[in-house]
């Protein structure tokens, strides 16, 4: 590793926790503007930095550095980071952010503890292969956004059927804001999920002489959660799931979805190997 | 000090008791003037005067043989002993004081508080049961009041209870633009929420009242429909937002109006916001899953904030108070001392009667010195008089005695 990536490598995990922290000030303590500006350099400063990581083991590779387990969990931690931003800005309620971001940064802090060099991989080196992680990934970090909006939902509203209002219920945006954000996300996951899978299977149809095994439970599994998610994104629009209904669908989903993840990638290092 | 000493105050409000305590002990307007009537007649007070909204209950009385006990037994039997507030003497006024001038108000400086003072002070008069004690004491209340809205910002812009309860719709549900909404009881609670329903850009109100003439009169202002009272059945189930402010008895929403399967159509979990006391809607309506059920109690939660905004004006309001009572406290010294003044200027004007028939059986001419001497006595005596009660009722003993109220109530 160059001395450049294993600066940004050790520095990234520190920039995450600081995000975090100022998320943290913005939903338990005292509205303060210099804690707000301070998230806003923090942010911008964990998106440059992490963004230089991808430039700088992208010249040194060749081509898009994520190669292995880690740089992936890596990659899937600026992901979520790059779609929660939009999202944040576009409903103007940070106070989600502490939750997403502490996420990313525990993903962050992982990645970074185990990253090792990364390796010139031929497969890798196609602009399809680019195009499909990159979709895909952000496609995943959408649909476990869309997820954990769904959860908070369900937990906002227990809380307020119980008559329990506390920080929650204060600084959390209304039940209609986050069935929106668990929708629009799940909308915005379908999306780039189809265009992901579809350069996915066209690529591995041009390039790979056995295509692709649709008989596979990750390929399936993967489906279903296309699905799934498609029925959520589009749930307002053709009014066939309530609010409640789409956010359980949703964490349910977000749920297996990691489980699915989990399960294929850690005994194997890559979702595509068997 | 003495002059205050034998009134006393007792009650329950939002703070000590909830809603479901609270509308067990609400009295009617209409049985206000008995109340009043029955706790001045025979020995028990000399005066007493009683008001009752939806978040309190308060009885005060001065004089005769009135007891704590004999309030709570008329006004409060079975009342859970935590629910009930005592207050004797200053801190009474204190209390007064400070519900008059809306600073012990679920919505901080709310100024239907003022009008409900001013109403409760009206029946009292009328039945003849304010007098020489308590009938100053609460003009002064409903002048605290005032004093309080006009030289601080404590009520300005604030919340009433109808805005609080458009609040937590909006916080729950989100924007009410394109929300159904239902107002059950279209009197003032009623109308104030539809005011502010407009405000949010709701467009579908829907009005029930008992007087369905009434109901039409609401829904022609608002651009709204009219729902028979004993037909909101059939819209219950289809509304986003229902709000009740009925004064009834007997609840009007019940179970049986909702229908569940139409319930769990909603996109966001329908709502329903209970702003009477006694209940508009009965118990069994909060058992129902799919609906989101709220009362005055859960107002708590939007207010808190609005609460924290005003800090600095409550301090600058409670300035005014202990301002007030003290000016109270020396008002009632110079009533209670005025006799005594009275007697002091006919013993002076005796003596010197006395004295000047001596001179004059002696030497005529010494007649204007003496009558100047006298009064410069008489003067003298009163001045002091007046400056000893002004030194007994200290404006920071009374700010001392405020602090206590506060920490004991």
């Amino acid at each position: 590793m160059t001395p450049t990536l294993q600066a940004l490598t050790t520095l990234l995990p520190v920039l995450y926790l600081l995000t975090t922290f100022f998320y943290g000030m913005e939903l338990g303590g005292p509205r303060a503007p210099r804690a707000t500006r301070c998230r806003h350099v923090c942010s911008t400063m964990l998106v440059v930095a992490h963004l230089a990581w991808m430039y700088s083991a992208w010249s040194t590779l060749g081509h898009l550095p994520v190669v292995d387990l880690w740089s992936t969990v890596s990659f899937a931690a600026l992901c979520v980071v790059l779609v929660y931003l939009p999202v944040e800005w576009i409903t103007g309620a940070p106070t989600t952010g502490v939750f997403v971001v502490g996420a990313a940064f525990l993903a962050q802090l992982v990645a970074s503890c185990f990253a090792r060099a990364p390796e010139y991989s031929a497969n890798s080196a196609s602009p399809f292969f680019a195009i499909h992680v990159v979709t895909i990934v952000l496609a995943v970090a959408a649909l476990l956004l869309s997820g954990f909006f769904g959860a908070l939902y369900l937990m906002l509203l227990r809380q307020i059927r119980s008559r329990r209002f506390g920080v929650l219920f204060e600084r959390l945006p209304d039940l209609e804001s986050l069935s929106k954000l668990n929708r629009g996300s799940a909308g915005l996951g379908f999306i780039l999920l189809t265009a992901g899978l579809n350069i996915g299977i066209w690529w591995a149809h041009e390039g790979a002489a056995k295509g692709v095994d649709y008989s596979d439970p990750k390929i399936l599994s993967v489906l279903v959660l296309w699905v799934v998610f498609g029925l959520i994104g589009s749930s307002r629009w053709l009014g066939f799931l309530s609010g409640r209904r789409a956010a359980i669908l949703a964490s349910t989903a977000a749920a297996l979805l990691v489980l699915a993840v989990v399960v294929s990638f850690l005994p194997l290092g890559s979702i595509h190997e068997s | 000090m003495a002059f205050a000493d034998d009134i006393l105050l007792v009650g329950l409000n939002y703070k000590t008791a909830p809603v479901v305590v609270r509308q067990r002990f609400a009295v009617s307007s209409d049985a206000v003037s008995d109340q009043v009537r029955k706790l001045t007649r025979g020995d028990h007070a000399e005066e007493a005067w009683l008001m009752s909204t939806c978040n309190r209950t308060e009885v005060m009385c001065v004089g005769g043989q009135v007891s704590e006990e004999t309030l709570r037994e008329r006004l409060f039997a079975d009342a859970p002993i935590e629910a009930l507030y005592v207050h004797r003497g200053q801190e009474a006024v204190f209390h007064l004081f400070r519900v008059a001038s809306g600073l012990d108000s679920q919505v901080l400086g709310e100024s239907q508080i003022l009008s409900q003072v001013k109403v409760a002070v009206e029946e009292s008069r009328n039945h003849g049961t304010l007098g020489q004690r308590l009938g100053p004491l609460m003009d002064q209340a409903l002048s605290v009041g005032k004093r309080v809205r006009t030289e601080t910002r404590v009520g300005e812009g604030t919340l009433s209870v109808a805005k609080a309860a458009v609040e937590l719709a909006e916080k729950v549900l989100g924007r009410l633009k394109s929300a159904q909404t239902l107002i059950v009881g279209a009197g003032e609670t009623g109308m104030l929420v539809a005011r502010h329903l407009r405000d949010v850009g709701a467009r579908h109100i829907r009005f029930a009242n008992r007087t369905f003439e009434r109901a039409q009169r609401a829904a022609e202002e608002f651009g709204g429909d009219a729902v028979p009272l004993d037909e909101i059945g059939a819209v219950l189930s289809d509304v986003d937002l229902s709000v009740v402010s009925v004064t009834a008895p007997e609840p009007v929403v019940r179970a049986e109006h909702f229908n569940v399967t139409r319930l769990k159509r909603h996109d966001r979990p329908p709502m329903l916001v209970d702003l009477s006391v006694p209940r508009g809607a009965h118990e069994d309506v909060s058992r129902i899953h799919e609906l989101l059920v709220h009362d005055l109690d859960d107002l708590d939660a939007v207010v808190a904030r609005h609460h924290r905004e005003r800090e600095a004006e409550v301090a600058q309001a409670e300035q005014i108070l202990v301002e007030e009572v003290h000016k109270y406290l020396v008002l009632r010294a110079y009533a209670a001392l005025k006799p005594v003044m009275a007697g002091m200027k006919d013993r002076f004007e005796r003596a010197c009667d006395e004295v000047l028939e001596e001179i004059r059986a002696a030497d005529g001419g010494v007649e204007d010195n003496a009558r100047k001497l006298t009064r410069r006595l008489l003067n003298e005596a009163l001045v002091q008089i007046k400056e000893g009660t002004r030194q007994a009722f200290s404006a920071e003993s009374v700010e001392g005695n405020y602090r206590r109220y506060l920490e004991r109530s």
